[in-house]
């Protein structure tokens, strides 16, 4: 009897989830995966978006599908693009989205939003400042993949050489949703036929708004991240020039005076390889100056950075979080009044581990 | 169903040897003769069918020629063997005479009679075991005759230990049936309880051993074997050695072996014959091709129907453009290709072997081919769907391989029904099944649940023998102590 009652109660379960509880099937070649999504700006409440869809052939061949359409919000403008298309538009394979200068001028914030609150949006997805129009540079075929996938590409594998911060969507809302730390991007640029990673978006709050050098970059990533395989390219005097490779950066923060006005001390300790030597021998003595020329220039471009972020009164480095981090009661206001004045020191310890295997 | 178990066959009603030689007069085979030169006239009756008649005229009638009798008794002293029986048990002499006696009367009125065994024993030699075959090892099978499988058992276990016991079963097929145990190592309650499944077992014809493994398994509705049959007897030595039951049955080459836990089945034997270390490759080996082949299926189906976003993006090329053109769901390619395969297996199985590989050859290379060229399946699918197939036949149980085969198909369905859900509530109920499962009442996932970490010895990884110096300890031995690991660290000075 018992039995009878377990195998009904199976039966009706099944028969209840069967009949009830199904999921939107999206068979893989019956819809069509945004690769790569841009946004433009058009006027105040009005942006265009712009998807990329690989379209795969039998062949394996990929082509490239790009569909536009404009509306007031971001997900409107996917439902637009769904009418366009022939297959099911989704967005679960969204490698990429891109954001064009003028529209991260205006806020991404609410954008970045549409993309948060979609569960089968992954949280590693690239997000990047676009120069110019994101609708052309999407428009165009780089490589023999699709663009989207392309682009994604691209910035995971500087990433993971230590060309570029690492950054994706969690770490951009984490960085944003902080009062302690500004959110920053990779910024692309499109040049003839090819993609270039031109530097590094800065944002106050979610506004962009100044782009660092690709020579700031390195004192930059050395100040917020421990790098592995960094590259530094140190002009000498006399149009003599030494590369740096395989740079393993070490960054120790140090505050002092917590009660008043606190004190940031950084002591950034570097271990790389001279790879690259246009001068003629490289002894020791040589050695020590290229040691003592990259260590001075490094402070010194780090303190004209640092200045140029404290008078913009952003903080992408997260100064902030290191104050609050010693402070106990620490008061948020205070800090970001003080912050402009802050006096943060940045010491460059270098050692040269080789100079090359001939020599 | 259920009266093929209650309907006794009709009881024979004799009462007495004439009526019963009479009523086996009317078989053809059988013979009743009289023998009038002779000094003393004798009847001789006995079914030509069964017995050897070598034995008959080479060392019966001869004796019963030379002398006149007048008893029986002279002529059980005359003749040469060791078990003539001189009875009046109608019942007995029923029997005997179907299990190949020859009956000798002296009058044929006489209700006593003496009864000489002269069986035809006619078997197969002991020949290479096709199921269970093993490059390093011994290469004996276990033929169709009892007494040669118990011969082949002895010989490896030459110990009084060795308990045999036997049971009769099946109202019309008479099937003698041994359990085997070792006294002092076996549990008496296993024994017991074989003991008690056997003599309560109401079936009228055991064929097999593995229509005794149905009939005893605790849970004859489970797809997962409870009991392991084996053809090799050194496995069954070993298991015997370990402290298992045994049940061996007349005209069956496979021995019933129990109880087990679920991690027999990834066992071969082999594993015992090679170095420790190959054998932990090989069965994790073994078991990584089962849980691919129960889920690789069904994921694929998952997958391609709910969960897109799982697929890495330098895949999705392959995926995508090998899926491009054809017109069916997942689900019903998978099934298709999965009954393809099932077809190819059975054609095969149940071809001669020679039309068997042509069968093969067939279906792998041209229906594989053609289905990919026509656009009805993707190649991919082709592939796993082979290599699914490949895995399910790694399992050294060859009932475990059929379990998986047919495991996958509410896997498949469930996973087009709720994607991965699917296949995560297929695993529940599967998991709930085999904790649920008993084999001769002890617990069949026994490493694992209840957690047994001495155990693990043995199960996944084999560890080397100087390691398991005790026996499982799901078999609840009575004695635990396999050899004394202190003796055999010992170290003997050469000098002593």
């Amino acid at each position: 009897m018992k039995k009878k009652i377990k195998i009904a109660v199976v039966t009706i379960i099944i028969f209840f989830a069967y009949m009830f509880g199904r999921v939107q099937r999206q068979i893989l070649d019956d819809i069509n995966m945004a690769s790569a999504v841009g946004y433009d700006y058009i006027d105040k409440d009005k942006i265009k978006a712009t998807a990329v869809m690989p379209n795969y052939k039998p062949d394996k061949n990929v082509g490239n599908e790009t569909y536009t359409a404009s509306n007031e919000i971001s997900k409107k403008t996917l439902t637009k693009i769904n009418r366009q298309s022939s297959r099911q538009v989704v967005n679960g394979k969204l490698e990429v989205a891109l954001y064009s200068k003028e529209v991260a001028k205006h806020g991404i914030g609410e954008l970045v939003d549409s993309l948060q609150r979609d569960p089968s949006i992954s949280e590693r997805l690239f997000v990047a400042v676009a120069e110019g129009e994101t609708h052309e540079l999407l428009n165009k075929r780089y490589g023999d993949r699709d663009t989207g996938v392309y682009l994604s590409m691209l910035i995971e594998q500087n990433m993971k050489e230590g060309i570029v911060p690492t950054t994706n969507l969690h770490q951009f809302l984490n960085d944003y949703n902080s009062h302690l730390r500004d959110p920053f991007l990779p910024l692309i640029e499109q040049k003839g036929k090819e993609v270039n990673l031109k530097g590094i978006a800065l944002f106050k709050d979610d506004h962009y708004v100044k782009n660092l050098r690709q020579d700031q970059q390195f004192i930059f990533q050395a100040l917020l991240e421990n790098l592995q395989l960094g590259t530094y390219k140190l002009k000498l005097k006399d149009k003599e020039f030494v590369a740096i490779e395989n740079i393993n950066s070490k960054s120790r923060y140090r505050v002092v005076n917590l009660k008043n006005t606190p004190e940031i001390h950084i002591q950034v300790k570097l271990r790389g390889i001279i790879r690259e030597y246009t001068g003629k021998r490289t002894d020791k003595k040589e050695i020590e100056q290229i040691k003592k020329q990259m260590e001075k220039q490094l402070e010194k471009e780090a303190a004209a950075m640092i200045r140029s972020f404290q008078k913009l009164k952003i903080d992408p480095i997260g100064f902030g979080n290191h104050v609050r981090s010693r402070t106990r009661n620490f008061r948020y206001q205070r800090w970001v009044d003080q912050y402009p004045d802050v006096k943060i020191g940045v010491k460059v310890n270098a050692i040269i581990l080789e100079k090359g295997v001939v020599d | 169903m259920k009266m093929w178990f209650r309907k006794q066959p009709p009881e024979q009603q004799e009462n007495n040897l004439v009526a019963l030689i009479n009523m086996y007069k009317q078989s053809g085979d059988f013979v009743h003769f009289h023998h009038p030169q002779s000094p003393q006239p004798y009847w001789v009756s006995y079914f030509g069918t069964l017995i050897d008649v070598e034995i008959l005229h080479r060392d019966i009638l001869p004796f019963l020629n030379k002398t006149a009798f007048t008893s029986l008794d002279g002529v059980k002293a005359a003749l040469p063997f060791e078990d003539v029986l001189i009875t009046s048990d109608l019942q007995k002499i029923q029997d005997d005479i179907l299990q190949g006696s020859v009956l000798i009367q002296l009058d044929v009125k006489d209700a006593t009679c003496l009864l000489v065994r002269a069986e035809m024993k006619k078997a197969r030699e002991v020949t290479i075991p096709e199921e269970e075959y093993s490059v390093v090892g011994p290469k004996e099978a276990f033929v169709e005759s009892i007494t040669t499988n118990l011969n082949l058992v002895r010989k490896r276990l030459p110990i009084s230990e060795l308990k045999v016991k036997e049971f009769t079963i099946g109202t019309l097929s008479k099937t003698k049936v041994a359990v085997l145990y070792i006294d002092g190592i076996t549990n008496e309650e296993n024994v017991n309880t074989v003991c008690q499944r056997l003599s309560d077992l109401q079936f009228n014809q055991i064929l097999d051993s593995s229509i005794i493994a149905q009939l005893i398994a605790d849970n004859g509705h489970s797809l997962f074997p409870q009991l392991i049959d084996t053809e090799r007897p050194d496995r069954v030595a070993g298991v015997l050695a370990e402290g298992s039951v045994v049940i061996l049955a007349e005209g069956s080459s496979h021995a019933l072996i129990g109880p087990i836990s679920a991690m027999e089945l990834f066992n071969a034997f082999e594993d015992y014959y090679v170095n420790w270390q190959t054998a932990t490759a090989l069965r994790l080996i073994r078991i990584f091709a089962v849980s691919f082949s129960i889920l690789v299926t069904p994921i694929y189906v998952a997958v391609l129907t709910y969960h897109y976003q799982l697929i890495p993006k330098d895949l999705m090329v392959t995926l995508v453009s090998s899926r491009r053109n054809i017109p069916l769901p997942p689900i019903l390619e998978a099934i298709i290709l999965e009954l393809t395969i099932e077809l190819l297996r059975e054609a095969g199985a149940r071809l001669p072997s020679k039309v068997g590989q042509t069968i093969g050859i067939v279906g792998g290379i041209v229906i594989g081919t053609a289905a990919v060229d026509a656009g009805l399946t993707s190649n991919v699918l082709l592939i796993i769907i082979a290599l699914a197939a490949l895995a399910s036949f790694t399992t050294p149980v060859y009932r475990m391989g059929n379990t998986i085969r047919l495991l996958r198909f509410p896997f498949l369905l469930l996973a087009d029904l709720w994607g991965l859900l699917g296949i995560a509530v297929a695993f529940i109920f599967l998991i709930i099944h085999l904790l649920n499962l008993t084999s001769l009442g002890r617990p069949y996932l026994e490493p694992i649940y209840p957690p047994r970490l001495k155990d693990f010895k043995d199960s996944f990884i084999r560890f080397p023998f100087s390691f398991q110096s005790k026996r499982p300890g799901y078999l609840q031995t009575k004695d635990q102590i396999r050899f004394s690991k202190k003796k055999a660290s010992e170290v003997h000075d050469i000098d002593e």
